[in-house]
């Protein structure tokens, strides 16, 4: 039983594949970059939904530390994607500020009748990806989340 | 952030040229649409259709635009392509908007 769980870990982790990109912390490098990394082999034969999905997420979850972390010029936010089968793990990872009291943003909508004009992101980061989880390691902060996915078949 | 307009009778119907409204595009154009906007219209219409990528920073400028009508003129969203549709619909802002699946026949000339 154990033997099997080894192999198939091997396997999964064999079949894996990692991207990495830095980013400078702007805006407008975030969009390009997400634009780049969508279009890339890794992400060509996802479903034209689950693209969008991936899309919203990052740009989500990126353009919070270009927007919230105060980072300095020169700076870079560090995206790592793992491709594994039908799961798409991400990590961020920025040198700027913490989360507000260190946990992430309950992501919960407010109410319609006041037109509100933002809360919208952590919103749609929890609605689309799992496991989300926040650490604060040496100084950085480091973003992970889960984005189920179906391939073009 | 290029958007067209055209005044139509008593409607304005404004066409987002560009592919994405998103955070590094967002304040540009909420400036643009309200200066748009302050042409005394009975309707105003935005045609998205050319817009495939929308994020939380661009559907907050939507909902900006919006308030800027007033109370007696709504904004009226059409041609939400899949993306933006979806951006729209989980967040429920698609119960605030008047949405038409394509621009109504009458004002299709727009740009």
């Amino acid at each position: 039983m154990l033997a099997k769980r080894h192999a198939d870990a091997l396997q999964s982790m064999e079949t894996a594949v990692e991207v990495r990109i830095s980013i400078d912390t702007n805006l407008l490098a975030v969009r390009m970059s997400l634009q780049r990394l969508l279009s890339s082999t890794q992400f060509a034969k996802l479903t034209d939904d689950s693209k969008s999905t991936v899309e919203i997420v990052l740009a989500e979850a990126l353009n919070n530390v270009v927007e919230h972390a105060q980072t300095q010029p020169g700076d870079c936010v560090n995206l790592i994607a793992v491709c594994r089968l039908d799961t798409l793990k991400f990590t961020i990872s920025d040198n700027g500020l913490p989360m507000p009291g260190s946990r992430l943003p309950s992501g919960s909508l407010q109410s319609l009748t006041s037109l509100p004009e933002g809360g919208f992101g952590w919103f749609l980061i929890r609605r689309l990806s799992h496991s989300v989880t926040y650490r604060r390691v040496k100084g950085c902060n480091m973003l992970s989340f889960c984005v189920a996915v179906d391939y073009v078949s | 952030m290029e958007l067209v307009s055209e005044r139509r009778g008593k409607i304005i119907v404004i066409r987002a040229m560009a592919e994405r409204i998103d955070a590094a595009s967002a304040i540009q154009f909420k400036e643009r649409m309200r200066e748009i906007i302050e042409i005394p219209s009975e309707r105003v219409v935005f045609d998205m259709s050319k817009v495939t990528f929308l994020d939380s920073s661009g559907l907050g400028a939507v909902v900006s635009v919006m308030k800027s009508l007033g109370p007696t003129r709504k904004l009226e969203l059409s041609g939400l392509t899949p993306t933006v549709e979806k951006v729209f619909r989980l967040t429920r802002m698609d119960s605030v908007f008047l949405i038409h699946k394509v621009l109504p026949e009458s004002l299709r000339h727009a740009g």
